[in-house]
């Protein structure tokens, strides 16, 4: 029986790298290095510079988890930004979504993660301490925009008895129909729950 | 092989891109797990406490398999707005990941749960639905409680406690003496279909609590048992 091709070994290193990659797998991962490698000067180098420019300089900003090439970040110290507004969202990939809508002009405050009984995420798992301190500092609303599921309604709660007695708004994001959703095509649930927020016209 | 089934999810675990690692409880054949490949236009197809039907499909019975689910029920939307219900949800699908093997059909069990999750949207049933449910559970792991006859007299009647060892009702006359080493076999245990307020449910989940522990005391990490804690909290909470 004939031997199965094999790359050289660096070469399957990077394949075996990149197909851990989201969206890739190793026949992705091995285009994509054959990809690179015959386009050295236009794809591999600027790449290269690029990730070595990012490893370099991006990091997390220390007030509110975003990522960013200052510390703190772009947003935090934005002083046009509404500073008693804040948005508490789950990731990173959470608070880039809300500043492509260009819904929010306050500032946020990334958890790194959910709590969960069923897993047994607590709260010291995630940024919940510099929520307090934000809390402490005077926030005037808070809104939660975390995912609806169990474990995004199991935060929330645990964020509502943070705030307790301090003079803050906690709002959530709606839940219902969304742009362009067509009834017909939604689940019983989320009809459910649009139909308990209707508004008049 | 395949089969199908109906059944509720427990754990729904991002694998790569656009896969799941499922885990659903289902009528038939219990607790089992697959890989569900079919991704939401908005993350997550399912969540947890879904009500599903299952077509599961592997090459052999011990594989992990591929599921393919069509939409039943929704979770309780009160998850959403109450939180104890929430809490109640959480702790019976902690209960069942906890207790029960992979591939072990539980079929009243299931039952139980079904009815959990249907309760669990209107206000006044859930807590009786609720200590139901541990009650079965309790019958299905080897603990099943006998509150109708006193285990020591054989009387109906005058009955006060539970005993801490077998779990079935002792009678007033039948634990003389052994009063302080009883349970108390409190209303909602006596008529679990109308268990009404959260001290009714707290009561009666101190001896159920007492049983699922013992249980869980066979296990390796009883941390299952956190989300019943949370629950319990809560009602407490309220309670006092």
């Amino acid at each position: 029986m004939q031997d199965q091709f094999q790359v050289a070994g660096e070469l399957d290193r990077l394949i075996k790298i990149l197909a851990k990659l989201p969206g890739l797998g190793p026949r992705s991962a091995r285009r994509m290095a054959l990809h690179m490698l015959t386009r050295r000067q236009e794809v591999l180098e600027p790449l290269l510079d690029a990730m070595n420019a990012v490893s370099e300089t991006v990091g997390e900003c220390p007030n509110c988890g975003n990522l960013d090439t200052r510390q703190p970040c772009s947003i935090c110290v934005d002083e046009r930004r509404q500073g008693h507004e804040l948005c508490v969202v789950e990731h990173v990939a959470d608070l880039w979504a809300m500043e492509r809508s260009g819904a929010f002009q306050g500032r946020y405050l990334v958890l790194g993660g959910l709590m969960s009984a069923l897993e047994g995420v607590g709260p010291d798992e995630l940024r919940l301490n510099r929520l307090q301190t934000l809390l402490d500092g005077g926030a005037g609303e808070l809104i939660l925009a975390l995912p609806a599921t169990m474990e995004g309604q199991t935060t929330a709660h645990y964020i509502q008895d943070m705030v307790g007695n301090h003079a803050v708004r906690v709002t959530s994001l709606a839940r219902g129909i969304p742009l362009g959703g067509e009834l017909d095509y939604l689940d019983d649930g989320t009809l459910k729950l649009a139909f308990g927020s209707r508004q008049n016209l | 092989m395949q089969w199908e089934d109906e059944g509720v999810i427990l754990a729904l675990d991002r694998f790569g891109e656009r896969q799941f690692i499922a885990s659903c409880f289902g009528r038939e054949h219990g607790i089992r797990r697959g890989l569900l490949r079919q991704a939401g236009r908005h993350g997550r197809p399912y969540q947890l406490a879904d009500l599903v039907t299952i077509s599961w499909r592997a090459r052999h019975e011990d594989r992990l398999g591929t599921f393919t689910m069509e939409p039943k029920r929704h979770a309780p939307l009160a998850m959403f707005s109450d939180r104890k219900v929430l809490a109640m949800v959480q702790s019976s699908i902690s209960l069942i990941r906890g207790f029960c093997g992979e591939s072990e059909a539980h079929r009243g069990l299931f039952d139980g749960l079904d009815a959990l999750l249907l309760a669990a949207d209107q206000q006044s049933l859930w807590r009786s639905v609720y200590l139901r449910f541990e009650l079965l559970l309790l019958a299905d792991i080897g603990y099943a409680m006998d509150l109708n006859k006193c285990a020591v007299t054989g009387s109906y009647d005058d009955l006060l406690y539970v005993s801490p060892r077998t779990g079935r009702a002792v009678s007033a006359s039948g634990a003389f003496g052994y009063e302080h080493r009883m349970l108390p076999l409190t209303p909602g245990l006596k008529d679990p279909k109308n268990v009404d307020d959260d001290a009714m449910l707290i009561d009666a989940l101190q001896v159920t609590g007492h049983f699922l522990e013992k249980a869980a005391g066979d296990l390796v990490a009883p941390k299952f048992l956190h989300a019943r804690n949370d629950l319990t909290k809560l009602l407490h909470g309220d309670a006092s």
